[in-house]
């Protein structure tokens, strides 16, 4: 029982493997063109939004849910980039038809930049591992309602067919969250409230000012670096207890979780040690000139908006409300 | 993103744009999660405990441990904050 389970999880790991060094060949993306398009014409993204949400705990939920999602993905990212994106769309389909265990695959599935899966998953290799061994039996599992499920729906066939391509499959704790996430996504898109474009400032007049100050070589501020040797102390022993909380992180997403947390509780503090933490590795007069005065803070903040290093931060700072709405609509 | 890169190199603004909307897209995951779990238990405000515990959920045990230590120094460091908050109020 054990070696043909593992068996043949390995073999659909290879067909994975395959998938993802192949790509998706062009004359496979002309064919689930004119599908994308007729299924949204069928029925309206409502409808399939409940009917996956009813058929959910018998199994086939898969290819009813297809369809609204899909929809309203489709337009954001044409206009954005060209081909890398209708390669990602490409791959979508597959991802929905079967769930499994494997992360990448999942952040495949969050978001259409398949590109940066690299990134995650050297972050996320000891959790896929862990993964693999623990929920192996519930891979094999949720393999058997998929034939029920692809049965009713005969479009789903045509592409797992093919050799060349093969499924997505994704964390079995992760499969509903996924589905959830995705029909919110499509009533966020419907009622067009999903923030487009952010502006990179709030305030007019602190614009201005930033942009009347004088910078210097790389574009920093120049005045913010002239401090006397003892705030310099003290803003190095700032520096020296925020590093070991930033190591017992593995990557960016916790710490940016962590801030989430900090929201609720305490909004200055939580913007104070965030700068501490963030500006350590630059200067240490940065740092040191944002604790003291706090007017002098504003044109710190817009430093970091300038520069692109720190996005959210000058939001955090100008409104914590907004920030809040922003977090949430997000 | 520059703690991960070295100190010449560069980061694309793409590369900016395209994290920032994964790492929205990973909050939104957690958090609904965890919105779901308060509507369970008929509550009305997310605290610490369930943004650990959705992690745990959805297969993200290995960042428990650290979340719970970074917490408890991020609370422990909460009473600076306020000290220089103070501070600031003197001057």
């Amino acid at each position: 029982m054990m070696s043909f389970r593992s068996s043949s999880h390995e073999g659909f790991g290879f067909g994975h493997a395959a998938a993802a060094a192949s790509g998706a060949p062009l004359p496979w993306w002309a064919g689930p063109a004119p599908m994308l398009s007729g299924e949204p014409l069928a029925l309206s993204p409502e409808a399939h939004c409940r009917d996956g949400r009813i058929q959910a705990p018998q199994g086939p939920p898969v290819p009813s849910v297809k369809a609204p999602v899909l929809a309203p993905q489709q337009p954001p990212p044409l206009p954005e980039r060209g081909i890398p994106e209708l390669l990602n769309l490409s791959v979508d389909p597959q991802g929905k038809g079967k769930k499994g265990s494997d992360h990448s695959a999942t952040i495949a599935l969050q978001s259409p930049f398949a590109i940066y899966n690299a990134h995650f998953e050297l972050g996320l290799g000891q959790s896929m591992i862990s993964a693999d061994n623990s929920y192996a039996d519930q891979h094999y599992g949720l393999l058997s309602p998929y034939p029920v499920g692809a049965t009713p729906g005969g479009r789903l066939l045509i592409p797992l067919n093919r050799p060349t391509e093969a499924p997505i499959y994704v964390n079995a704790k992760q499969y509903d969250a996924i589905m959830r996430r995705r029909c919110a996504r499509a009533k966020a898109e419907r009622e067009n409230r999903l923030v487009k474009g952010r502006k990179p400032y709030l305030h007019e007049s602190r614009h201005q000012h930033a942009l009347r100050r004088p910078r210097g070589s790389g574009g920093r501020f120049l005045n913010t670096k002239k401090e006397s040797s003892g705030k310099d102390a003290g803003g190095g022993s700032k520096a020296m207890f925020s590093n070991p909380l930033m190591r017992q992180v593995a990557s960016p997403s916790s710490e940016i979780q962590q801030s989430d947390l900090g929201n609720p509780s305490s909004v200055s503090s939580l913007s104070g040690s965030e700068v501490s933490s963030m500006y350590d590795h630059e200067d240490a007069g940065h740092c040191h000139g944002l604790d003291h005065p706090f007017f002098t803070r504003l044109p710190s903040i817009m430093d970091g908006g300038e520069h692109g290093v720190i996005v959210g931060n000058p939001f955090k700072w100008a409104a914590a409300s907004e920030v809040c709405c922003d977090l949430l609509k997000a | 993103m520059r703690r991960a890169v070295t100190e010449n190199g560069k980061i694309a603004r793409d590369a900016r744009e395209s994290i920032q909307e994964c790492v929205s897209e990973f909050i939104s995951f957690i958090t609904s999660e965890a919105s779901d779990k308060c509507v369970k238990e008929r509550r009305k405000t997310i605290n610490d405990d369930d943004i650990i515990w959705s992690l745990g959920t959805l297969g993200f045990e290995e960042y428990v441990e650290p979340l719970k230590i970074y917490l408890n120094n991020y609370q422990e460091g909460d009473i600076k904050g306020s000290k220089s908050s103070d501070q600031n109020g003197k001057k």
